[in-house]
């Protein structure tokens, strides 16, 4: 039985849960990530703010490997998850984004039952014991605060419940396989306020057990629920302190311009 | 004109977003707060040292102008607050004027309390002037407030608030207390006034708020700057 509680024990608690080194990206020519080094804390909520094409989703789609996916993507550097290089050539891919999950800017239920959707990762997995199935898909509705809304309804399909109840859904998705680490991509960019409301106090929550790297736009959003928040610009980490100092007494020129809203 | 040539470039230094007109407007609004209150201390002593009972009732009624606007200032703040959820120096410098214009109102009522006290001293036919060192901690606290004023319109630096900060430390407060001993030293010339020496000790103290009230802008303008809290640190 997966017992979320259990994992929560026997995680190992490590200063740094990621560390990029030199880490660079190229999409062909394009140079998207400019040798960015920087530590992410095991425990917590980081968040990466930054004008538009200046990297940070490409930054955080590296550390699962995402970018694998496109044509002519390259990267350099080293980018260490848990002490481990995940673009060695041993890495396997599929452990790698069970242990690093995402989260989508805009929610992505499969068209099948909210049962199916949290099953859908396990059973890839090899879990396929309806008991056990049952207890992972409750643990994970509960710990993204789905579990009271839709208890009564499991069988109903994904797509008929409102965004906000979707985003949760595929956060869900997410903790069903366990992961160590939780990669958000503006996940709450598609959602009204209450459900935008919903979702933070979810991250702050999962913050606790997760290491959580939340790409935004919204500024509120990353000072209200990141403990530490990096700013990056032209594919360069420009800053990378306590969400606090970033918000209050930024040390670059940049970053105090950028969230002061003088360019961006 | 050759292609591409049609778009001057953009000095991001001269951008203004909306928040920073509205903040440099806060600011102008707090200047004539600041030379408002400057205006106050200056007629309180006028009045003090003439012992003008017609002055020391304008200042009184003088002071509803400017409580009427520290609730504006107050009211915009709140507003941009709002409205923007700023950050960084545009945060710290609305958090300013929060707090200065607080102070700058508790100066002017400091006055207020002194223009009512000096009614006591006129019924006891006791005057300021018979009091030298009362002149000298008056000076101190008439520049203390005409630097802070300097501070908050033109010459908004560090180490000039810090020069006031420790300026009321070192001087302010040493001759508020040599005031004092002074009053003490002379009770044979108050014939029982008991009153009147309250009022002058009052006077005295409220002079001295008005200085310690000072160093309190100062101290919020290092914050402004440079984002440390140096309240208690120097």
């Amino acid at each position: 039985m997966i017992n979320f509680k259990q994992k929560l024990n026997t995680k190992i608690v490590q200063q740094t849960a990621i560390c990029a080194e030199n880490f660079s990206l190229w999409y062909g020519n394009k140079l998207a990530v400019n040798r960015v080094s920087m530590e992410i804390d095991s425990v917590g909520v980081t968040a990466i703010i930054g004008p538009s094409g200046c990297g940070k989703s490409s930054f955080l789609r590296s550390i699962n490997r995402m970018n694998d996916l496109i044509p002519n993507a390259r990267v350099e550097g080293r980018l260490v998850v848990e002490g481990q290089n995940v673009y060695e050539k041993r890495i396997d891919l599929v452990l790698l984004r069970r242990r690093i999950g995402m989260v989508f800017q805009r929610p992505n239920p499969f068209p099948k039952s909210i049962f199916d959707n949290i099953a859908y990762g396990p059973r890839l997995h090899g879990i396929w014991e309806r008991t056990k199935l049952h207890e992972i898909v409750e643990s994970s509705l509960r710990s993204a605060a789905l579990w009271d809304e839709v208890k009564d309804s499991l069988t109903r399909s994904a797509v008929a419940l409102s965004g906000g109840q979707q985003q949760r859904l595929c956060i869900a998705r997410t903790l069903a396989t366990q992961p160590d680490i939780l990669l958000m991509d503006e996940p709450c960019s598609a959602l009204d306020p209450i459900a935008t409301g919903k979702i933070e106090e979810l991250i702050v929550a999962l913050k606790e057990n997760y290491t959580i790297i939340i790409v935004t736009h919204n500024m509120q959003q990353a000072a209200r629920i990141s403990d530490k928040t990096a700013f990056f610009c032209l594919g360069e980490l420009i800053e990378l302190a306590e969400t606090n100092k970033i918000f209050t007494t930024p040390a670059n020129p940049q970053t105090e311009a950028y969230i002061t809203g003088r360019f961006g | 004109m050759t292609k591409g040539n049609f778009l001057k470039p953009i000095n991001e230094k001269k951008i203004m977003t909306e928040l920073s007109k509205r903040i440099e407007r806060l600011f102008l609004k707090l200047d004539r707060a600041a030379l408002a209150v400057e205006q106050h201390l200056s007629d309180l002593l006028f009045a003090l040292y003439a012992d003008n009972l017609a002055e020391s009732d304008a200042i009184i009624l003088a002071d509803e102008e400017i409580d009427r606007c520290e609730v504006e200032i107050e009211r915009e703040c709140i507003r941009l607050l709002a409205l923007y959820q700023p950050a960084a120096s545009d945060l710290r410098k609305i958090c300013f004027a929060v707090k200065v214009n607080s102070d700058l109102e508790r100066i002017a009522d400091n006055c207020v309390s002194s223009a009512k006290m000096m009614k006591i001293l006129v019924g006891d036919n006791i005057s300021v002037n018979q009091f030298p060192l009362f002149r000298n901690l008056a000076d101190l606290v008439v520049e203390a407030v005409h630097q802070t004023s300097r501070l908050i319109s033109v010459n908004c630096d560090e180490q000039f608030a810090i020069e006031i900060i420790k300026n009321d430390r070192l001087i302010v407060d040493k001759a508020y207390r040599d005031f004092l001993q002074s009053i003490f030293a002379q009770t044979d010339r108050f014939n029982n006034q008991i009153n009147a020496v309250y009022a002058l000790t009052s006077i005295g103290r409220a002079l001295e708020r008005v200085g310690d009230l000072c160093s309190n802008i100062a101290e919020d303008t290092v914050f402004m700057l440079t984002g440390e809290i140096v309240r208690h640190s120097i």
